[in-house]
């Protein structure tokens, strides 16, 4: 990508889209852990243990400023370990692209259009995040600022809106489930959403030079959880633990039965509104994560001509993925297992390996 | 119709990028785009049809449960 004003995100732009990033496809699952009314102590556990990892990412970009991960890995590993690391980290981006067009083509399909296939909703999902890969990440910037906006208020007026009907009792008892359940719900939590951030690192040249990335993630984060503890307080007092522990989508079960004084009722298109603002913005970063991974691979000079292609192969791969919606909950537990080479491996050895490069690199005039 | 609609995007996208943003581009970026584009085709193509395809989380699912038995009772 080229290194230009046009190309860069601010520091608000960038937490805005960090923010509405994660929030994207775990908005629509839910922060489903069954541990019923423990999980937002899962929720503020993960966010604990994501902390190191955020300074990692975020030391990562200090040591390496305008560059990408892609970038770093040439720098750090070598040609082909560049390109190797380059390869996982694409497929990653795709796969995460295509994990998020099935949530979403999923949802829409029980939610709202069950006798409509899949694939025309996938293609009008994946249609408009090409469109806004291909332009470039100040946009997605500024659409994240506006969007966060929106999201921000109709979560605002739902917990609102819903507090007349809440039932403290379902919060209660706290630390029922044991704590060894508690910290496995956490990690799965870690993985998704919050480390799935890392994808921002393979774009990482865009953020601007004046920003501090470790204030980005860490801003981010708070605003996430923030966020998720919002959504869970509202749906687990308003649905009751069993309800929202078998349910598949429950934030839209939750707006169905919010209502503003008999005049404002069924409320679930806006809740529909807000998870698809969070599902684009999402596959919009991992495609453009992706196209710039192949352009880093092939020694391509610019990635906009490898934007659709990665949108499409995304949107191939997510047909493929499940043959139905329990098959996909059920994969969020090996997603944590899965994901952990990229989200924690990889950034690990390369931040290891530019300590000592650029330590070496200072050393060097010295001597 | 399905089918219609996958080949009307194809068509469309792959018209559309020829004129605009492959023009200027070398051969080694058009052979990845196109071979990226006709992956996609094929599988959705097949897809349509309902010809069952290996799916990566089958894959995945087996390598993890192969180290973490325990997974499964999760």
């Amino acid at each position: 990508m080229k290194n230009t004003k046009k190309n860069t995100v601010t520091f608000r732009e960038g937490i805005l889209s960090v923010t509405l990033f994660a929030y994207g496809s775990s908005a629509v699952m839910g922060i489903n852990l069954r541990i019923e009314q423990d999980a937002w102590i899962a929720i503020l556990a993960a966010a604990v243990i994501t902390i190191p990892f955020f300074l990692i990412y975020s030391r990562i970009i200090v040591l390496f400023r305008e560059k990408n991960l892609y970038e770093i890995s040439e720098i750090l590993l070598g040609k082909i370990g560049g390109k190797i690391v380059s390869a996982l980290l694409t497929w990653y981006c795709i796969h995460l692209a295509a994990l998020v067009i099935r949530n979403f083509s999923e949802f829409i399909q029980i939610s709202s259009m069950p006798e409509t296939p899949q694939i025309p909703i996938a293609i009008i999902l994946m249609l408009t995040s090409a469109y806004l890969a291909s332009s470039n990440m100040r946009s997605v910037g500024k659409w994240s600022v506006v969007c966060i906006f929106i999201i921000f208020f109709l979560m605002i007026f739902t917990f609102a809106a819903s507090i007349k009907h809440f039932k403290i009792d379902d919060i209660l008892p706290i630390m029922e489930y044991p704590l060894k359940k508690i910290v496995m719900s956490s990690i799965l939590v870690v993985s998704f959403p919050y480390l799935e951030t890392v994808v921002f690192l393979c774009i990482g040249e865009t953020l601007k030079k004046d920003c501090k990335p470790h204030r980005v993630h860490l801003y981010s984060l708070s605003l996430m959880v923030i966020m998720f503890l919002m959504v869970f307080f509202r749906n687990i007092t308003l649905l009751g633990r069993k309800m929202m522990e078998i349910s598949y989508y429950p934030s839209y079960l939750t707006a169905r039965i919010i209502e503003v004084g008999g005049f404002a009722t069924r409320m679930e298109g806006s809740i529909s509104l807000n998870f698809l603002i969070g599902g684009i913005t999402k596959i919009v970063v991992c495609i453009m994560a992706a196209a710039n991974g192949l352009k880093s691979i092939f020694n391509f000079a610019n990635y906009r001509t490898m934007v659709l292609p990665s949108a499409l192969f995304a949107l191939a791969l997510s047909t493929i993925l499940y043959s139905n919606t329990m098959e996909m909950y059920n994969f969020i537990k090996y997603y944590a297992i899965y994901a952990m080479p990229f989200q924690i491996v990889i950034p690990i050895i390369l931040w290891i390996a530019g300590e000592i490069y650029t330590r070496k690199k200072n050393k060097a005039p010295l001597n | 119709m399905v089918i219609i609609i996958i080949l009307v995007l194809f068509v469309s996208i792959s018209i559309y990028n020829w004129f605009t943003l492959l023009k200027s581009s070398g051969t080694l970026e058009r052979i990845v785009y196109f071979s990226l584009t006709f992956i996609s085709f094929v599988i959705l193509i097949l897809h349509s049809f309902d010809v069952k395809i290996p799916s990566p989380t089958n894959g995945i699912k087996f390598v993890i449960e192969s180290f973490f038995e325990s997974i499964k009772e999760y």
